[in-house]
């Protein structure tokens, strides 16, 4: 199997298998145009320059599970489902990760164009939010309410309707 | 001749003319008086109408607690004065199959096996300003509904039963009866008959032939009242059938997780359950899967202790993402978390301010109510519907209230009883006279039956009524026509209560 080099930004370069890789827009482009079939040690690293290491390994570990998925359809927001869609059991354990590192992975799944994870870490984020007061929002993702305390009492009249007694 | 964008070409003084049918010229959504500020092409009104945040329509889903009505406590001769009847549910369901235009499955249940039935009817909504039928007809209905007793009784095996209040008016009942005959759908969603015992029927409007829906709201009943955009609508409907799969007695009384004289100003909620969501009525209409958030929990931990040992703060975090990641993450939300994520700070705040969140896809806007400045001499406070949009009101729609719910689980009831024999509001054998302090319009309208309704008692309020002018006035909590407001379960006075005159005023 043909492999990659790939430097991340925290200077570390990580090797990954070419058809994983190829999951990712922005790589498939890549070696398209470079036109790599074969690793070669004298080859210099492709540089990726919003891609943490820990992130990359992550994002292709991802990429190696779901390289049989069929391709995502297209990205329509109206017709997303209103009922929320259930992460599979595999991806779930996946993203069981500290929050810096999820905001990593989707930062990197962005920049590598990877549709797929994307996906599932935005709603792995929005599972976290949904469901929850805005106290407890701020608590999880570490929001600091800067609110004055008029629009706080303005929020508040806004949004009584739907707090918990 | 000038050309227009629109591809059509006519000379230069038609040009008004054209602009009124132009396809590309802004105009405001047909809604703008609803609240609707959008201004769109005219080509695309049609596409935006479907998802118009005005187009709103109030969830008229009865929940059916386990009521027992005096009037069948008066009627039933078999003298426990307990009756469970469904028929009235049945007959509600089936006059509004009748009367309005068939509805999706979603839209119409009845559970056949229990006594209970839920009912829905799209045009609820109107109807269920009922507090504008003049006191007179409200009376009408109650003595109405004290005076008939079915004639399908016979019917239901119960033939040796005397009939101790019919009052002159049973040719309302045939003509229920006849109603009743000629609906197709009757059949699909009544119980079998033989469990029809001891049915009564309340809230019959004397002035035409068949009953509206909304005058066939038992005793007891509870309404949903949520207002949901109109393409989500089915989609709520659907919800509570999946909150509700059997509606068994304790399941739908627990529903009423709040003090039934809480318009009274009691505050007291039965909280043993918590994760329940509940709406202005009290009803549990969701329950929060705690489970669900589990992602955030360890980020909680995780990164609430990061950021106090050092003010760095240089891991990215929610905020710190791009903006299209961000929207992305919005995208899969529903209006609920929105409105959550929303008052979490200023920034998210703002950016759900925008457009496209807004007036997104889980948006409603309704008019707002505004105090009158000068109170009428009565001492009465009146309000007016503010027709200007900007003071419109801007909320997410119903249905997302429903997320993660999990059915099963219902506290029991048994907490009402006891909270109700030391409720310092449960005042007894007294008509209420003091004004209702009125917190919210749908307040008024829900509670226009007696809170201790599904223990017996039969009265009647006359919340408010709306004048012609668009007045609405709040009227003190009068009892009407209560006759033999029994109680079993707590000690309301047994006896009639006075009937009080309303202090109705413009």
């Amino acid at each position: 199997m043909p492999g990659i080099k790939l430097l991340t930004v925290d200077n570390e370069i990580v090797e990954v298998d070419a058809d994983t890789a190829k999951q990712s827009l922005l790589l498939r482009s890549m070696l398209h145009d470079l036109g790599v079939t074969e690793i070669d040690d004298d080859e210099e690293a492709i540089s990726l320059p919003h891609v943490t290491a820990a992130a990359l390994r992550k994002a292709m570990a991802w990429c190696a599970h779901h390289k049989d998925d069929p391709p995502p359809p297209e990205d329509d927001e109206n017709a997303r489902d209103l009922q929320p869609q259930q992460l599979s059991s595999w991806d779930a354990e996946f993203l069981r990760m500290d929050q810096s590192a999820l905001f990593e992975l989707i930062q990197a799944a962005n920049y590598l164009d990877i549709r797929g994870l994307l996906d599932t870490a935005c709603k792995a984020v929005a599972d976290a939010i949904r469901g929850r007061s805005p106290e407890e929002i701020r608590k999880a993702f570490n929001i600091r309410c800067d609110f004055t305390p008029q629009e706080e009492e303005q929020v508040r009249r806004e949004t009584e309707w739907c707090e918990e007694k | 001749m000038i050309h227009c964008d629109c591809g059509a070409c006519f000379h230069a003084c038609k040009r008004p003319d054209h602009l009124l049918i132009c396809p590309r010229q802004l105009v405001p959504c047909i809604n703008v008086a609803y609240g609707c500020d959008r201004r769109l092409p005219r080509q695309q009104l049609a596409s935006h109408l479907p998802v118009c945040p005005a187009s709103i329509v109030q969830c008229p889903l009865m929940l059916f607690p386990e009521f027992v009505t005096s009037s069948m406590s008066v009627a039933c001769p078999d003298g426990d004065g307990f009756c469970r009847s469904n028929f009235d549910s049945a007959l509600c369901l089936s006059l509004m199959l009748k009367e309005r235009r068939p509805a999706s499955s979603n839209n119409n249940y009845s559970n056949s096996k229990s006594a209970k039935s839920v009912a829905n009817n799209n045009n609820y909504g109107e109807g269920h300003r009922a507090g504008s039928e003049p006191l007179d007809q409200l009376l009408g209905y109650r003595s109405q509904g004290l005076g008939d007793r079915d004639d399908d009784k016979e019917e239901a095996g119960e033939k040796s039963a005397e009939q101790p209040h019919r009052l002159p008016s049973s040719g309302l009942s045939a003509r229920i009866l006849s109603c009743l005959a000629e609906s197709p759908n009757l059949h699909q969603h009544q119980p079998p008959l033989p469990q029809l015992v001891n049915h009564h029927l309340a809230f019959v409007n004397p002035g035409d032939g068949c009953p509206r829906a909304h005058d066939w709201r038992p005793r007891g009943a509870r309404v949903c009242s949520q207002v949901v955009r109109r393409d989500e609508f089915s989609w709520h409907a659907a919800q509570h059938l999946r909150l509700y799969p059997n509606l068994s007695g304790s399941d739908t009384l627990a529903a009423e997780t709040v003090c039934p004289l809480a318009y009274l100003g009691c505050t007291a909620r039965f909280t043993g359950d918590k994760g329940l969501v509940f709406d202005l009525f009290g009803h549990a209409f969701a329950r929060r899967d705690t489970s669900v958030g589990c992602l955030g929990d360890e980020k909680a931990s995780g990164v609430g202790d990061d950021s106090s040992d050092d003010d760095g703060y240089c891991s990215p975090g929610l905020m710190t993402l791009p903006d299209e990641l961000i929207d992305r993450i919005l995208s899969y939300l529903d209006s609920h978390a929105l409105l959550c994520l929303r008052s979490t700070c200023r920034a998210m705040r703002h950016r759900l301010d925008d457009d496209r969140w807004r007036r997104g896809r889980s948006c409603c806007v309704e008019l707002g109510w505004e105090l009158l400045a000068n109170q009428s001499p009565t001492g009465i406070t009146g309000w007016r519907q503010v027709s200007k949009p900007s003071r419109a009101r801007w909320f997410a729609s119903g249905q997302a209230a429903f997320d993660h719910h999990r059915p099963g689980g219902l506290p029991a009831a048994a907490w009402m009883s006891k909270h109700l024999a030391s409720c310092e509001f449960n005042q007894r054998s007294e008509t209420q006279t003091a004004p209702v302090r009125v917190t919210d319009l749908g307040l008024m309208e829900a509670e226009n039956a007696c809170p201790l309704a599904y223990l017996g008692c039969g009265a009647r309020y006359a919340d408010y009524c709306a004048g012609n002018d668009g007045l609405v006035t709040v009227d003190s909590a009068g009892c009407y026509g209560n006759e033999n407001c029994v109680s079993e379960s707590t000690d309301e006075s047994k006896g009639r209560l006075p009937r009080e005159p309303g202090s109705q005023s413009t």
